[in-house]
C-alpha cells in the first residue's frame, strides 16, 4: 500500500454510489473496534483506580466473569447493548458526536467544516467520549478513542464541544 | 545492520510493504509490514465481491492494530480465549503468530514480530482449510518461517515468552 493509495480511500468511498458492501463492512468493523477500544480503556482506567474489578462488574451486571472477559477481549462481540450495559456497570455513559469523514488530519479539518443545520462554521468534535455519571457534578471524561493522541488544539476543541 | 534497515531494504526491493491505515488521519502507533502474498489479498484487486468484503473485514482488524487500540494476545496456542486477537502457532519456539480474524469465513494472517509493535505478515489461510490437523498448521508455520528466512536470513523474530515485549496496550483478561 502506498501513501497515495491510503489517502485516496475516503474520497473513493464517498464517491461511490452505491457504496460497495466491502467498504461498508470496513466502516462497520471500524466502528465496532473503536467502541470496543472505548470500553476497554474505560474498564482499565476504573480498574487501575481501584473502583471496580472484573468480578464485581460481572456481579453488577448479573453475568459470569467469563462473559465480561469475552466482551473485553475482542471487538467481534461488540454490540450497542453490550457497550451500554458495560458502561452502566462501570458508572459511565457515552457522550456521542460525529465528525466529517476526511483524509485530512483532525487539526486541519477543524477549521474548515461547515455546520449541518445552520451553515455556521463549527469544529468537528470527538466522535465519542465517555463521561462518568455523577449527579450534581460536572461530568468528567475518562476515556476516548486513540484520537486523544491528536494535537492539543484539537483536544481543546473536543472539550469545548463535548 | 539492524532489522529495521533490513526491512527498509526489502521494501526498496518490493518484497515488503508498509501497510498504511486506510483512513490517512488515523494514529500510527504500531506497524504492519506485508509480504507479497498478504499484500495481494489485502489490497486486491479482488476477483469478486466476496473476496473484497472478506479483505475489508481483515483490513479493519489490521488498522485496529496499527491505530494502537488495545489487543489481546494469547499465551498458549491451545489454551486460549476464542476471541484472542493474536495467538502463537505451535510450536512456540518458531515465534510465529496469527492475527485471528474470526468472522466467517475466518482468516489467519500469519507472521512474526520483528520488534515490539512491529508485525511482519507473510502468509495467510482460511481457517476452514486448516482444520484441526496439526500438520496443516505446522505447514503454515513452516511456510511463514521460510519466507522470514528468505527476507531476513539470520535475524530472529521476537520470542513470545513475555507478551509485553511483543506489543503495547495488551488486554489482560
Amino acid at each position: 500500500m502506498t501513501n497515495s493509495q491510503a489517502k485516496s480511500f475516503v474520497s473513493e468511498v464517498l464517491a461511490e454510489t452505491p457504496i460497495s458492501e466491502g467498504n461498508k463492512i470496513y466502516f462497520q468493523e471500524r466502528l465496532k473496534s473503536r467502541l470496543h477500544e472505548i470500553l476497554v480503556n474505560t474498564f482499565q482506567t476504573a480498574e487501575q483506580q481501584g473502583t471496580i474489578t472484573k468480578t464485581e462488574l460481572a456481579r453488577k451486571l448479573g453475568k459470569r466473569p467469563e462473559q465480561i472477559s469475552r466482551w473485553l477481549n475482542s471487538s467481534s462481540n461488540m454490540q450497542l447493548n453490550t457497550l451500554s450495559d458495560m458502561l452502566l456497570g462501570l458508572g459511565y455513559e457515552p457522550d456521542i458526536s460525529v465528525r466529517e469523514l476526511s483524509d485530512q488530519s483532525a487539526q486541519t479539518a477543524s477549521s474548515t467544516v461547515s455546520g449541518i443545520e445552520n451553515n455556521e462554521t463549527f469544529a468537528p468534535v470527538s466522535w465519542l467520549i465517555v463521561h462518568q455519571v455523577q449527579p450534581n457534578q460536572t461530568n468528567r471524561p475518562i476515556a476516548a478513542s486513540t484520537y486523544s493522541n491528536w494535537p492539543n488544539t484539537y483536544r481543546e476543541n473536543e472539550r469545548i464541544n463535548a | 545492520m539492524s532489522i529495521q534497515q533490513e526491512i527498509d531494504y526489502r521494501i526498496s526491493e518490493g518484497r515488503l510493504s508498509l501497510l498504511e491505515p486506510l483512513i490517512a488521519s488515523d494514529p500510527k502507533v504500531r506497524k504492519i509490514y506485508v509480504g507479497e502474498e498478504v499484500r495481494d489479498f489485502v489490497e486486491g484487486p479482488w476477483q469478486n465481491d466476496n473476496d473484497h468484503e472478506r479483505a475489508k473485514r481483515l483490513r479493519a482488524d489490521l488498522d485496529t492494530f496499527i491505530r494502537g487500540a488495545p489487543i489481546s494476545i494469547a499465551a498458549d496456542p491451545y489454551q486460549k480465549p476464542n476471541d484472542s486477537f493474536l495467538a502463537p502457532i505451535d510450536p512456540m519456539s518458531d515465534r510465529v503468530y496469527a492475527i485471528r480474524n474470526r468472522i466467517k469465513p475466518s482468516i489467519r494472517l500469519v507472521g512474526c514480530f520483528a520488534a515490539k509493535d512491529v508485525f511482519v505478515a507473510l502468509v495467510w489461510a482460511y481457517r476452514i482449510d486448516l482444520g484441526q490437523n496439526k500438520r496443516t498448521w505446522r505447514n503454515l508455520s513452516k511456510r511463514c518461517k521460510a519466507e522470514w528466512k528468505s527476507l531476513f536470513n539470520t535475524y530472529q523474530p521476537l520470542p513470545g515468552a513475555d507478551r509485553d515485549q511483543l506489543a503495547s496496550k495488551i488486554i489482560r483478561v
